[in-house]
C-alpha cells in the first residue's frame, strides 16, 4: 500500500514548484511547460537532492517513486492520445512538396547524424548488453523528435499559427512525430524481441494488424462520436467515459504487443474525427487535469531520474555538448536547409528551423521509455535531458531574433481558409498556457 | 514529371534517400564496435568469509547482507547502491573498482573516513553473470579484507540488448 500522506505531499508540492516555476518563466517569455521541465529537475537529485539530501529522502522516498511514476504514466496516456487527437493529416497535404521535403529531411538528418555520434558514444556511454544498432536506432529516432504541441503553443503565443511559417512547422511537427513515433516503435519492438520475447516478425505482424483494425474498424466507430456530438451538441458523461476506456484499451492492446502502452494510446488520438469543434470540445473534457495535475507529476517522476551530477568531468561534458550540437545541427540545420532549397526566404527557413528544434516534453518521453527499457545509460538519459531543455529553451528567444513581432505581423496571412487557421489552434489547449 | 517535381525528387534523392544509405552503413560499421561489460543490475552478494574488524566496519555501511545491491552504469562508471551505502566506481575490461562510503559513522578503527574499497574481477562468460573480489577498508591496513562472490538477478525488464 502506498503511503497516502507521502503521495499526497509530494503531488502538492510537485503543483506548487511547477505553477511557480511555469510562472516564472512565462515571465521571460518561455512557454509554461519549459518552466515545468526545469521545476521537475529542480525536485530530483540535480538539485534538491544534492542540496538538501534527507529533504529529498523524505519527500521523495524511493519505495515511494512506484506510486508517483503510475500516477504521472496515467497522466502521459492521456497526454499522447490528446496529441495524437490534435495530429491532422490533412495538414500535410495542404502543404505540398516543401513539407513534404522539410518534414522528411528534418527527421534523417538528426536521425542520421545522432547514429553516427553514436558510433563515438556507444563504447563510452552504454554496455555489452545493448546492442549498438538499438542503440543508434534510439539515439536517431530521440534526436529526430519535435516537441508538436510546444511548437504549437509558442507559434500561438506569438501569433504566428496563420502564417506560412506556422502552419510548415505544423505540419512537418505532426509527420516527425508519427515517424518518430513508429521509428521508436520498431526499436522497442527489437529490443524485446531480441530478449526472448516472441519473434520479431509475429511483433510486427500483430502492430500492423492492430493499426489496420483502428485504422478502418475502430475509426469508424469513433465517426459516430463525431455524429452524436454534431447532433446533440456534447457528448454524455457516460460516451466520454467510454472513449477513455477506448484509449486506455487501446493502450493495453499495444503493451500487450510487446510495444508500449503511449503507441496505443496515440494512435487512438490519430484516428480520432478531426471535426474542429469535436476536437476542442474533447480538449476541453480532458485537458485540465492531465495538463494541470498529472502532467507535472511526470515533470517530477523524469527530473528524480535525470541526475546531472552524472555528467562530471570534463569528458562527460564533452559528450553532453557534442549530443546539443549534432542535435541543434542535425534538426535546425537540417530543417532550415530543406526549407531553403524548396524556395522558402532563408531568415524564414532558419526561423522554421528553430521551430523543429522544439523539443520539450515529447522528448522525455521518449527519453524516459529509452530508460525503461535500458537502451540508454543514467548518463545518457541526463545528457538529453539537457539537450532536451536547451533545445526547448532556446527556442523562443531565437525565433524573436530570426522573427521579430514587426515581421510576424507582416507576414500573417488572416485570408488563409479558416479550417487551416484554426486548425493548429486545437493542439493549443494541450500544453498549459 | 514536370519541373517541380524533377527538382523535388533530385532534392528527396539527396537529403533524404542518401542520408539513410549512410544509415545502414553506419549500422554495419557499430556492430564491431565493443562497449563495456554491462554490471548494471541487482547483484546478489555473500560474503566467502568474515572477519571480526571488518565486519563492524562494512556494518558502518548500513548494508544488510541479505539485502541485493544494485548497480547502475553508465559506460565504463557505474554506481552502486549497497543498503544506505552509496558510492560510485569504473570498470575496465573485466576489472571494477568501486568505493562505497558508509551510511553512518564509522568506528575508530574503521580507517579514516570508513569507505570501503571494492575490488572485483567479472566473470562475463558465465550465466548469469557473476562477481569475486574483495571488500576491503580504505586507510586501515589493519583491518582484514572479506572475500565475496556475487550473481547478478535475472533482469525483471528487458533490457536493449543483443
Amino acid at each position: 500500500m502506498p503511503n497516502l500522506f507521502t503521495l499526497v505531499l509530494q503531488i502538492a508540492v510537485v503543483l506548487v514548484v511547477c505553477r511557480v516555476a511555469g510562472t516564472l518563466f512565462q515571465k521571460i517569455h518561455q512557454p509554461r511547460v519549459v518552466g515545468e521541465m526545469f521545476a521537475g529537475i529542480m525536485l530530483g537529485p540535480s538539485l534538491l537532492g544534492w542540496v538538501a539530501p534527507h529533504f529529498s529522502a523524505y519527500l521523495f522516498p524511493a519505495s515511494s517513486l512506484g506510486f508517483l511514476n503510475a500516477l504521472s504514466q496515467v497522466g502521459v496516456i492521456i497526454f499522447m492520445f490528446l496529441v495524437g487527437l490534435g495530429i491532422n493529416p490533412r495538414e500535410l497535404k495542404s502543404q505540398g512538396h516543401a513539407a513534404v521535403l522539410t518534414s522528411h529531411v528534418s527527421i534523417t538528418a538528426p536521425f542520421v547524424l545522432a547514429s553516427f555520434l553514436a558510433l563515438y558514444l556507444y563504447p563510452r556511454l552504454s554496455d555489452d548488453s545493448v546492442a549498438f544498432t538499438s542503440f543508434a536506432l534510439f539515439m536517431g529516432a530521440a534526436m529526430s523528435i519535435t516537441a508538436f504541441p510546444v511548437l504549437a503553443r509558442i507559434l500561438n503565443e506569438r501569433n504566428m499559427l496563420q502564417t506560412r511559417l506556422g502552419t510548415v512547422a505544423i505540419a512537418c511537427a505532426a509527420v516527425d512525430d508519427v515517424t518518430g513515433w513508429c521509428i521508436l516503435a520498431y526499436i522497442v519492438v527489437l529490443i524485446r524481441s531480441s530478449h526472448g520475447g516472441m519473434p520479431i516478425w509475429i511483433i510486427l505482424g500483430g502492430v500492423v494488424a492492430f493499426a489496420l483494425i483502428m485504422i478502418y474498424g475502430v475509426q469508424r466507430l469513433l465517426q459516430r462520436f463525431a455524429t452524436i456530438f454534431e447532433n446533440q451538441g456534447g457528448l454524455s458523461e457516460n460516451m466520454v467515459a467510454f472513449m477513455l476506456v477506448l484509449v486506455l484499451a487501446s493502450a493495453l492492446c499495444t503493451e500487450s504487443l510487446g510495444i508500449h502502452l503511449l503507441f496505443g494510446s496515440f494512435l487512438m488520438g490519430a484516428i480520432m474525427p478531426k471535426e474542429q469543434k469535436f476536437v476542442r470540445y474533447l480538449l476541453d473534457r480532458f485537458e485540465t487535469v492531465t495538463v494541470t495535475l498529472l502532467l507535472p507529476l511526470f515533470f517530477a517522476f523524469t527530473g528524480l531520474r535525470t541526475n546531472i551530477t552524472l555528467v562530471k568531468g570534463p569528458e562527460m561534458w564533452l559528450y553532453c555538448a557534442l549530443i546539443v550540437l549534432v542535435a541543434i545541427v542535425g534538426k535546425l540545420g537540417g530543417s532550415m536547409l530543406a526549407s531553403w532549397l524548396t524556395g522558402m526566404p532563408g531568415r524564414e527557413a532558419a526561423g522554421l528551423g528553430t521551430l523543429m528544434n522544439t523539443r520539450g516534453l515529447m522528448e522525455l518521453v521518449i527519453l524516459n521509455i529509452g530508460l525503461d527499457i535500458k537502451v540508454i545509460s543514467p548518463a545518457l538519459f541526463s545528457m538529453m535531458v539537457i539537450m532536451a531543455l536547451i533545445t526547448t529553451f532556446m527556442t523562443s528567444p531565437v525565433l524573436e531574433l530570426l522573427c521579430p513581432e514587426e515581421m510576424r505581423r507582416k507576414e500573417a496571412q488572416p485570408e488563409r481558409s479558416q479550417e487551416v487557421a484554426l486548425q493548429p489552434s486545437a493542439i493549443n489547449a494541450v500544453l498549459p498556457s | 514529371m514536370s519541373h517541380s517535381n524533377g527538382k523535388f525528387a533530385i532534392a528527396y534523392v539527396f537529403l533524404v534517400a542518401l542520408p539513410i544509405t549512410g544509415l545502414v552503413g553506419i549500422l554495419r560499421s557499430g556492430r564491431s564496435l565493443k562497449a563495456p561489460n554491462s554490471v548494471d543490475g541487482v547483484w546478489n552478494i555473500q560474503a566467502a568469509t568474515t572477519k571480526a574488524p571488518l565486519s563492524s566496519c562494512v556494518s558502518a555501511l548500513g548494508h544488510d547482507p541479505d539485502t541485493p545491491v544494485t548497480i547502475s552504469q553508465s559506460g565504463k562508471n557505474f554506481t552502486i547502491t549497497a543498503g544506505k551505502a552509496r558510492g560510485t566506481g569504473v570498470i575496465d575490461g573485466t576489472a571494477l573498482q568501486a568505493s562505497l562510503s558508509p551510511a553512518k559513522v564509522p568506528a575508530a578503527n574503521c580507517g579514516s573516513d570508513g569507505s570501503v574499497a571494492l575490488t572485483a574481477t567479472l566473470e562475463a562468460k558465465a550465466s548469469p553473470r557473476a562477481l569475486s573480489g574483495i571488500l576491503s577498508v580504505a586507510g586501515c591496513p589493519s583491518c582484514e579484507s572479506v572475500e565475496f562472490h556475487a550473481l547478478k538477478q535475472a533482469s525483471i525488464q528487458k533490457k536493449g540488448g543483443q
